[in-house]
């Protein structure tokens, strides 16, 4: 049977069928360095292959239930879609925001984590249908977005979106973008992605790391 | 499924391998079971079904509107489409065809939808950064851009006192009025001209300058233009577009063409490039330009020869039989035989009675019909007859002296002149002589040539030939500019209530051409085209004003078009004649050119915010103009603008206590103190629905309707005025012209009471043009004709700005140039280039056209000058050149009026050379 | 597979280029923010680069059954939309020729009217093209999130406005590059062949707007349908590219031009202006015993007959050009 192209199970992955484990911890306060994995092509017509590790940091932070997560990666070029900028000329109701690019991807960060306490930690693409993440998306262009998952595919915007917020910065060549849940409780294991926009990286095509207790 | 297809299965597998993650990562207390391997909720296959369509009413709320009303554009497209605009939240959002024109006959095609790309997207300027939204007042220099808004009280001051102060300084006829096209939007025509009516002053011609009169209609038919609905399109079986680029000028009428075809026509495209109609046509004729004439004649030689001509037609209805004295070359006439004879009666020879006979039905004649009574004119021989003294005079009919003149275009000959093959001229000939009916359908690219009169009379001598003119499916159709007015008596009584006797009318090439500094260089005969002027104003053939030739005009008020971007011999009118001007004055919803160049802007309502009428050439309906919503921001209809103007004069002369001024050249005393009242017809045409009302009231084409009544679809015309038209409006039947003269034998309204291709005035008899010859171009030493057509992507100006329209073009002004002309001079596409001559340059981007002939360079024409030209504008290359046949008067038939006749301002002669550009 | 499915033939001896479709399409659907370079309809002069350029060279679509990579093409490839600053010209007196903000390079309608040349003769026609609601539609196959759906009513290819993360693997996927990515809503967007308009029982706008009168709409299993006449019964229109194996349902009969210079009367078997390749590059080997056929029906009805199919295809009024039922199936 064919399939795609390049499709290796990194042997590290087995890995992640153990539980948690003392690597997979966020001390608070302290930097750590995260794992991050990659999504191998899907279709015969994917472009191949990984890029460059972006060398994915997380830090985070408890206050009481509110939980700050600062994710900071290696993102060498700055990439947004246009999302809010005004057309060029006139104020009229006829003049439209335009497109400024096509086949821009945009750089973007979550963080997920499910959405109920107790069991077993959720499937790492987005959830299963026994258990529902939520995912605080930042993406570069416009901003943030709240979605509800249940597996793959099923990703959508979530309704009740407050107790989550996210901002961005920039320090040198590295972007850091803060992650704030207000009803955190620390059972709860937190992951991260990372999609790259001048990669083309979008959907499943993203640098995503296991499970991570927080250990406040 | 081995073959590798992407299926629902597969899918789920391959992603069950990458989703090992989920398998591997799920794992927490070990407790429970793994989550199930497909994380997808893909219960479904969206081939078959999908269980989210709830979403879909995203779009079906799009396609909803508060409000819809019915309106049309005015702008001389000849398109006088009924659309449907669409508002939401107060805002017009679209527009679409109304698409409701009532059918004809059940065997053609119905006229809808009717509508362009253009009328598409004309909500752009009702919002747009171009809209005038309140007064203004220059405060740079004219074209400068720069201005103070005013207040409407300000401006009107401003241009009334000055109207007056002009009227009682200088005369009132250096007050200038210019506005085009009546039948695009009569009501708002009609608001200026009852002014310029009342004031006294000069109403300028438009239809004759622009050079869409073919002045070969009023010279032959002694009509303005009259052609059939394009609906009778269908009914032809050989049709011609001659000059014509029907798929760009013509798209709500294409259609009848192509749908002809299939019904059986054979489709002729005449062009020297190979044109959007072309493409669709069975023969295409790539023809050398200028050459038609040539064509023509060499197609009439061939009809003669091969007998393909309809003998029983043309001894009834043209002029072909009338004997002419051979010795003098002019009509043998009733004077010419008896005491005291008709200058206006003619004679042909009776094969039947072998006798010499008065013709029937011309000016002079006392019977008011051209049925033969059984007589069969000769079209060949010589006659013999005594004169008034006893002199032997020898006649030939015009017949022979046209068979004189196609010798001299024999097959050959005309191949090598219009770069033809011979096998292709033959095929068409014999088609226009088998082929019935036939049409030909005429265009601009003919008609801009000086030389025009001749290739409309050697093109209309086809028709005539071959028995097809009065036909439906036959004719010699020119649809260039909307000039038709059906309801044309009604409207002559509201554009000029004391009549046409009391209004000062004047042919603007000639005014253009003597107040500028426009010069033609060329002899004509040996002589200068100055001394032609002189002649004609001296002999009062044409009108010229101010009649005080040391007087220049002093005021241009403009309404309903952009007289200064379009005017041939631009640079040469700027430092001149613009500048010599003391107020100009534009009414207009957009900052065109013109405005752009004039002192003070008045904003008028757009097409959507106004009541008027439309109607055109083209079909045989009226509908309306509504107010979709009330004139916009400071705006006015243009009727309710001349009425404020009206009594401004008015409050003015009063205030200043002005005496009625004596207009002698009327023996019209006028007092200015009832102006308004005057203007408003003593108040019983207060509004522009009065205004319209009347127009329909007071024309038999409309009797019975009123303006509310046509709000719910396009009428028909019920019927013609049998003194304007020359057809009845038949139920089931399209229209097309001449049926009188053809079937009911009523003279045509010319001198000699039939077609006439002979014209013995002494100016064409002196340039030996009495019948219809080919001549050279009247050009200048330079390589590449500057061709200017009309296109698809504006109606002249209009929509020239429009971000939609632009967006679907390149942006900004290109020239066409062919793919070895441009090599030659190292010009690639979309280079800058250079366009020159010893008028004046432009500069715009080249687009390589391997359609576009050598020898030629192309710009569609209409053009802002403030947009994309770096320099100039597409009319800075020409300049203004008169024809002295244009110029008769006092022949029969053939008189001034005001865009009846007077000479056109063509342009295709001119020559250019090009160049890439330094930006 | 849908039960019945919606299809469009367009004659294109009949289109005008007047790009009325076009500006119908626009002004109804994409006229709102991140859609100004979109084109849901658009009208190409051919041979030429088409819109986007080098469309057909894009890749999408299948060969042999796989689907073959494609491309997304960047904007200049779409033509960025002209913007233009009149307000410093007409009212500031700032002087500046009113000119487009981009320097224009390519637009939709680029190389309207150009064609090519061969042997010394011109040849060109306009291709109005359309989403084609494909059978076998590859955007489909290829969305991760199967937001993109065939109506089984009839037919329509549509994109889950709601469920659409503007992954854009679709408009890799798309063959003929008729779907858009809307940057500002972030989602994919496509001709949704005027659904709101055919539940109300009116024609599509780009159809129904059309003053060449050349489309023809309707169910191709519905034997009294135009569309089922002219692609099955008389079987004069052809798909597009039908090599790239998505199985479109829009049909074009083919176009003619005029014999060459000097061949007045001879006919396309003899001494065709319009190459033969050109026209089976776009509609298969088909296309030259279908124009073959064409021809000689106008030869039948320019000697005085009747030709059933022409008399078809002159399309004298909506009734014929247009067979819309009222609306089946589950509906929303």
């Amino acid at each position: 049977m064919r399939c795609a192209k390049s499709l290796t199970i990194p042997v590290f992955l087995l890995a992640l069928a153990l539980p948690a484990r003392a690597d997979f911890l966020l001390e608070a306060g302290r930097n750590t360095p995260l794992l991050m994995n990659r999504t191998p092509a899907l279709f015969l017509t994917d472009p191949a292959g990984p890029k460059a590790d972006p060398k994915a940091h997380a830090r985070a932070q408890v206050d009481g239930k509110t939980l700050r997560v600062t994710l900071s990666w290696e993102d060498p070029t700055e990439d947004a879609v246009a999302g809010a900028k005004r057309a060029a000329y006139g104020g009229d109701a006829i003049y439209k925001k335009p497109t400024a690019r096509t086949d821009l991807f945009g750089d973007a960060a979550a963080l997920m984590l499910p959405a109920e306490k107790g069991g077993r930690a959720p499937g790492i693409m987005m959830g299963d249908p026994a258990r529902e993440v939520r995912i605080l998306l930042w993406r570069a262009g416009t901003g943030v977005e709240t979605l509800r998952g249940r597996g793959r595919g099923t990703v959508e915007k979530a309704r009740n979106a407050s107790g989550l917020s996210a901002v961005q910065a920039r320090n040198g060549s590295r972007r850091q973008v803060t992650f704030t849940v207000e009803d955190f409780d620390p059972e709860l294991p937190v992951s991260f992605a990372i999609w790259e926009g001048a990669s083309g990286d979008r959907n499943g095509y993203k640098w995503y790391s296991p499970w991570y207790l927080v250990r406040p | 499924m081995g073959d590798g297809k992407i299926t629902r299965r597969r899918f789920l597998w391959m992603s069950s391998l990458s989703a090992a993650g989920a398998i591997l990562g799920a794992c927490g207390t070990g407790k429970e079971k793994p989550p199930e391997v497909s994380g997808f909720r893909f219960d479904y296959d969206p081939m078959r079904s999908y269980p989210y369509r709830g979403w879909e009413s995203l779009y079906d709320k799009q396609w909803t509107w508060d409000k819809v009303a019915r309106s049309t554009h005015s702008a001389n497209c000849t398109g006088s489409c009924s659309w449907k605009v669409y508002v939401k939240d107060g805002v017009m959002l679209r527009e679409e065809q109304a698409s409701d024109y009532p059918r004809i006959g059940k065997d053609l095609p119905d006229y809808n939808p009717r509508g362009c790309q253009k009328g598409a997207c004309f909500v752009e300027y009702v919002y747009g950064a171009q809209r005038l939204r309140f007064p203004l007042i220059r405060t740079g220099k004219r074209g400068e851009g720069k201005w103070r808004r005013a207040s409407w009280d300000e401006a009107l001051e401003l241009v009334a006192g000055r109207l007056l102060e002009n009227v009682y300084r200088y005369g009132p006829d250096t007050n200038t009025f210019f506005s085009v096209i009546p039948a695009m939007s009569p009501v708002s025509f009609c608001a200026g001209s009852r002014l310029a009516h009342y004031l006294g002053g000069v109403f300028l011609s438009f239809y004759d300058w622009y050079c869409d009169l073919p002045p070969g209609e009023p010279l032959t038919w002694g009509v303005q233009t009259e052609a059939c609905e394009c609906a009778d399109w269908f009914n032809s079986k050989m049709i011609v577009f001659w000059g014509s680029n029907v798929t760009q000028t013509r798209i709500p009428d294409a259609h009848f063409a192509f749908e002809a075809r299939y019904n059986g026509a054979k489709i002729v495209g005449i062009s020297p490039d190979f044109n959007s109609s072309c493409t669709h046509a069975d023969l295409y004729l790539g023809i050398a330009p200028g050459t038609d004439a040539d064509l023509a004649l060499g197609v009439a030689r061939i009809l003669v020869e091969e007998n393909l001509y309809d003998g029983p037609y043309i001894r009834e209805q043209t002029d072909l039989p009338l004997l002419v004295v051979e010795k003098t070359r002019r009509f043998l006439r009733e004077s010419d035989l008896e005491e005291d004879g008709n200058d206006s009666v003619f004679y042909f020879f009776d094969e039947k009675e072998g006798d010499v006979r008065k013709a029937p039905g011309s000016m002079g004649s006392p019977v008011r019909s051209i049925g033969l009574s059984g007589a069969v004119p000769a079209l060949t021989g010589r006659y013999v007859v005594s004169g008034r003294k006893g002199e032997k005079i020898t006649a030939v009919p015009v017949f022979e002296m046209l068979r004189k003149i196609l010798n001299r275009y024999p097959l050959k000959e005309v191949a090598r002149r219009t770069g033809l093959s011979p096998r292709d001229i033959v095929a068409f000939a014999r088609d226009m002589g088998t082929r019935k009916p036939a049409m030909i359908i005429h265009g601009a690219g003919t008609n801009h040539w000086f030389h025009n009169d001749l290739i409309n009379r050697a093109i209309m001598l086809l028709v005539a030939l071959t028995g097809n003119v009065g036909k439906n499916g036959g004719g010699f159709n020119h649809y260039v500019g909307q000039e038709r007015i059906w309801p044309e008596e009604g409207f002559k009584k509201l554009a000029f209530p004391e009549g046409g006797k009391k209004q000062r009318f004047q042919n603007t090439t000639l005014w253009t051409y003597v107040h500028s500094s426009n010069r033609d260089e060329h002899r004509y005969n040996g002589k200068r085209i100055e001394e032609y002027i002189e002649e004609s104003v001296a002999k009062g053939w044409m009108p010229l004003y101010p009649r005080n030739r040391k007087q220049k005009p002093r005021s241009l008020i403009v309404w309903r078009a952009n007289y200064l971007n379009q005017a041939k011999g631009n640079e040469k009118i700027l430092p001149s004649l613009w500048s010599d001007l003391d107020l100009i004055v534009n009414v207009n919803y957009r900052m065109d050119t013109t405005a752009l160049y004039s002192d003070v802007v008045l904003p008028a309502s757009s097409y959507y915010e106004k009541t008027d009428l439309n109607t055109t050439d083209c079909h045989s309906f009226i509908h309306p103009f509504s107010k979709v919503l009330d004139p916009l921001f400071e705006s006015r209809t243009d009727w309710d603008i001349f009425s404020a103007l009206a009594k401004k004069i008015e409050e003015i002369a009063l205030r200043r206590k002005l005496a009625a001024y004596r207009d002698e050249e009327f023996g019209w005393t006028r007092d200015f103190t009832t102006f308004h009242r005057q203007w408003s017809g003593d108040g019983k045409i207060g509004t522009d629905e009065a205004a319209a009302d009347f127009i329909l009231a007071n024309s038999e084409e409309t009797k019975g309707m009123t303006f509310a009544g046509l709000q719910a679809r396009p009428l028909r015309f019920v019927n013609t005025d049998p003194h304007v038209w020359n057809s009845d409006v038949e139920e089931g039947i399209a229209y097309t012209p001449f049926k009188h003269q053809v079937e009911k034998k009523k003279p045509w309204r010319t001198l000699v009471g039939r077609q006439q291709f002979y014209i013995d005035h002494s100016w064409f008899l002196d340039l030996g043009e009495e019948l219809p010859v080919s001549k050279e171009q009247v050009t200048d030493p330079y390589p590449l004709y500057w061709n200017t057509p009309h296109g698809r992507w504006s109606i002249h100006s209009t929509w020239r700005d429009n971000r939609y329209m632009l967006r679907l073009q390149r942006g900004m002004p290109i020239a066409y140039l062919n793919p070895q002309d441009a090599a030659a001079r190292g010009i690639a596409d979309n280079d800058w280039i250079r366009i020159h001559n010893h008028i004046g340059f432009c500069v715009v981007r080249a687009k390589i056209l391997p359609g576009e002939p050598r020898g030629r360079v192309t710009m569609y024409h209409g053009w802002e000058k403030f947009l994309g030209f770096q320099q100039g504008g597409w009319q800075s290359l020409t300049y203004i050149k008169i024809k002295p046949t244009q110029l008769i008067g006092k022949y029969g038939h053939v008189n001034f009026r005001l865009n009846y006749w007077g000479p056109t301002g063509n342009n295709r002669d001119v020559k250019v050379e090009v160049e890439k550009a330094k930006i | 597979m849908a039960k019945t499915q919606y299809a469009m033939v367009m004659d294109l001896n009949k289109c005008l280029g007047c790009q009325t479709c076009t500006v119908a399409c626009k002004k109804l659907w994409t006229d709102l923010d991140g859609m100004d370079y979109m084109y849901w309809n658009n009208v190409e002069t051919r041979p030429g680069k088409g819109y986007p350029a080098g469309w057909t060279t894009a890749g999408g679509g299948f060969a042999g059954g796989q689907p073959i990579p494609g491309e997304i093409p960047p904007l200049e490839k779409y033509g960025v939309p002209f913007e233009y600053d009149y307000s410093q010209r007409l009212f500031e007196g700032k002087g500046k020729p009113v000119m487009p903000h981009v320097d224009p390079s390519f637009a939709p309608n680029w190389e309207e009217d150009v064609g090519e040349n061969d042997r010394g003769e011109n040849f060109y026609f306009y291709l109005p093209r359309i989403c084609n609601h494909c059978t076998h539609p590859a955007c489909l196959e290829a969305c991760p999130r199967k937001a993109i759906y065939k109506r089984e009513e009839d037919g329509l290819v549509l994109i889950d406005q709601e469920r659409c993360r503007g992954y854009r693997q679709c408009v890799r996927a798309c063959p003929y590059k008729k779907i858009y990515m809307n940057e500002v809503a972030g989602v994919s967007q496509k001709c949704i062949f005027c659904y709101p308009r055919l539940a109300k029982g009116t024609p599509n706008a780009c159809a129904k707007q059309c003053p060449g009168r050349l489309r023809f709409v309707g169910l191709l299993g519905d034997p009294e349908s135009p569309v089922h006449k002219l692609v099955r019964r008389y079987k004069v229109a052809l798909p597009l590219l039908p090599g790239k194996g998505t199985g479109p349902n829009v049909y074009y009969v083919p176009p003619f031009n005029p014999p060459r210079r000097g061949s007045a009367g001879k006919g396309l078997l003899e001494d065709p202006r319009i190459p033969w390749k050109t026209l089976t590059d776009l509609f298969g080997t088909r296309v030259k015993e279908v124009a073959e056929r064409l021809e000689a029906e106008l030869k039948i009805a320019q000697s005085g007959g009747k030709s059933e199919v022409l008399q078809l295809l002159i399309g004298r009024d909506d009734s014929v050009r247009y067979r819309i039922p009222a609306p089946a199936g589950p509906g929303r």
